[in-house]
């Protein structure tokens, strides 16, 4: 069971890490378009961006199979798990990640809310002061517009990216606890089988109280700027 | 090209692509097309006799893919409208009768809680556990699970919106002067304000049906072969793609993202349409 529940960890390990890296690559993407444009950016591309969570992991589980193997060699599925290296298996974690994080529109849905966050934030009077002032506001915003954009967006996307995780596991053959699940439930085994649900649901109710905490921490920060 | 000027570009693709979609699916393609399995023309590329090619087993693809759509996507959209349906009627119903009755409505913000929980557990995984516990494959699983769990979805989204929007002025000045909550609701919220976020959601349901069902069928709980589904047509094309054999997968996909789009493609143009020749009038 330790083994499923590694390579699943991993995998949600991944997706944070990239959400995290996302996030900071488009708040500098949205404080550069602000700058370019000379205004704050506005809220269209919120319906492309809510399209993407119908994506199917499989599909895109799929291209990304081919594309790797067939251009430049890449066997993205996973190795055995017994011959394998600790580093290999972390890094073959990723693409699964990855898929996870494009289909479930982590990726999108983190974008469309910076932009409305810092749009909003950036209208209020202490930001507009601080403007005045010649101080770095975009600093100040940061951690506040990151923190609060990644819990609300991770709030939103964690019962699709649990959803998916099954496929993606079993396309990647991915030695995870959807994948254990998928087999368990082709033998019929349905004892092992609610193990391995109780295993992921525990899993997700401890994603959802990390994504619930920080929202409510962001939410009493905020309180102290209104 | 400018963004205003794209829009009429696009609008006209949707308007395609809604069409492309139908004549896929409704022209009775068998008739013209053998769809028998034929052992000497496995993974023909297109021609005449097969316009898009036939699959692993030398079935005509675009039969296959044609009944795909038919058989398996147009009963699952039916049955997330009416059930979409059902859950706005019944949260219309359920806020009618908590109204009046005090004891009545702490049974239904009981029975909240738990609609709330359920509808917090990831739909895949709830519909893929009913499809395993009832160890039943094809489409009746599949459309009894997302058909409960998109119920619970619009019945809790009604709730949200009531409970966003009955203390908005026009909402207490309504009910000052002795309006119905009946009127306010069909006037304010289905008539005015809910509209947009019922629509959404409904699009949502829609392409997320799709999904759903592909991805179970991929994993062989749901549509089992013969008859075809998106998940099963991929799961069983995994090896000829991986041989480097594009053409398959490229004409899936495609038939699929027309699929996905199709409900937000109906949403868009019939909105333009109202507005154009019905809301003028």
């Amino acid at each position: 069971m330790f083994k499923y529940f590694e390579t699943t960890f991993l995998i949600l390990l991944w997706c944070f890490i990239i959400s995290i890296l996302w996030a900071y690559l488009s708040y500098s993407l949205v404080i550069i378009k602000t700058r370019f444009d000379n205004k704050v950016m506005d809220r269209r591309g919120s319906s492309f961006a809510s399209s993407f969570v119908a994506v199917p992991a499989l599909v895109v589980s799929a291209i990304l199979l081919v594309f790797f193997y067939k251009n430049f060699g890449i066997n993205l599925l996973f190795p055995l798990h017994f011959f394998a290296s600790k580093v290999q298996l972390i890094a073959i974690a990723f693409i699964p990640a990855l898929v996870l994080t494009f289909s479930c529109g982590l990726l999108f849905g983190l974008v469309q809310s910076i932009k409305f966050e810092y749009a909003y934030w950036l209208s209020k009077p202490f930001a507009i002061v601080m403007l005045a002032t010649g101080q770095n506001i975009n600093f100040k915003l940061r951690r506040l517009i990151l923190l609060k954009s990644l819990s609300q967006t991770w709030n939103q996307c964690l019962p699709w990216l649990f959803g998916e995780l099954i496929v993606v596991e079993s396309v990647f053959n991915a030695p995870g606890l959807g994948l254990d699940a998928w087999h368990l439930a082709k033998v019929r085994d349905f004892v092992a089988l609610l193990e391995v649900i109780f295993w992921l649901v525990l899993l997700y109710i401890f994603c959802r109280l990390i994504a619930h905490t920080i929202s409510s921490r962001v939410g009493l920060k905020l309180t102290g700027y209104l | 090209m400018k963004k205003e000027s794209r829009i009429p570009l696009i609008r006209g693709l949707r308007f395609i692509f809604i069409i492309f979609f139908l004549f896929l699916a409704f022209v009775p393609w068998d008739r013209y097309f053998d769809a028998g399995v034929d052992l000497k023309t496995i993974g023909v590329g297109p021609s005449l006799q097969h316009l898009l090619g036939t699959d692993n087993l030398g079935r005509d693809l675009l039969v296959r893919l044609s009944s795909v759509l038919r058989d398996v996507i147009v009963p699952i959209w039916l049955t997330v409208l009416i059930s979409s349906l059902a859950g706005i009627g019944i949260a219309i119903i359920v806020l009618l009768l908590s109204e009046e009755n005090t004891a009545f409505k702490r049974v239904i913000d009981f029975l909240g809680h738990g609609f709330s929980f359920i509808a917090s557990v990831p739909i895949g995984i709830l519909v893929f556990l009913l499809a395993v516990y009832y160890e039943e494959t094809g489409l009746r699983m599949v459309l009894v699970g997302l058909s409960v769990l998109l119920a619970i979805r619009s019945y809790l989204q009604v709730f949200d919106l009531y409970a966003e929007d009955k203390r908005l002025g026009y909402w207490l000045a309504h009910e000052a002067q002795g309006g119905t909550l009946f009127s306010r609701l069909i006037r304010y919220g289905l008539g005015m304000r809910w509209k947009e976020s019922i629509l959404l959601a409904l699009v949502f349901h829609l392409q997320i049906a799709v999904t759903i069902e592909s991805a179970l069928s991929y994993l062989g709980f749901g549509i089992q072969e013969p008859q075809a589904s998106f998940g099963n047509m991929l799961a069983s094309h995994f090896d000829m793609y991986l041989k480097g054999d594009w053409g398959i997968l490229l004409i899936i996909l495609i038939v699929m993202g027309l699929t996905f789009q199709f409900p937000k493609n109906v949403a868009i143009i019939g909105k333009y349409l109202r507005r154009k020749f019905i809301f003028v009038k």
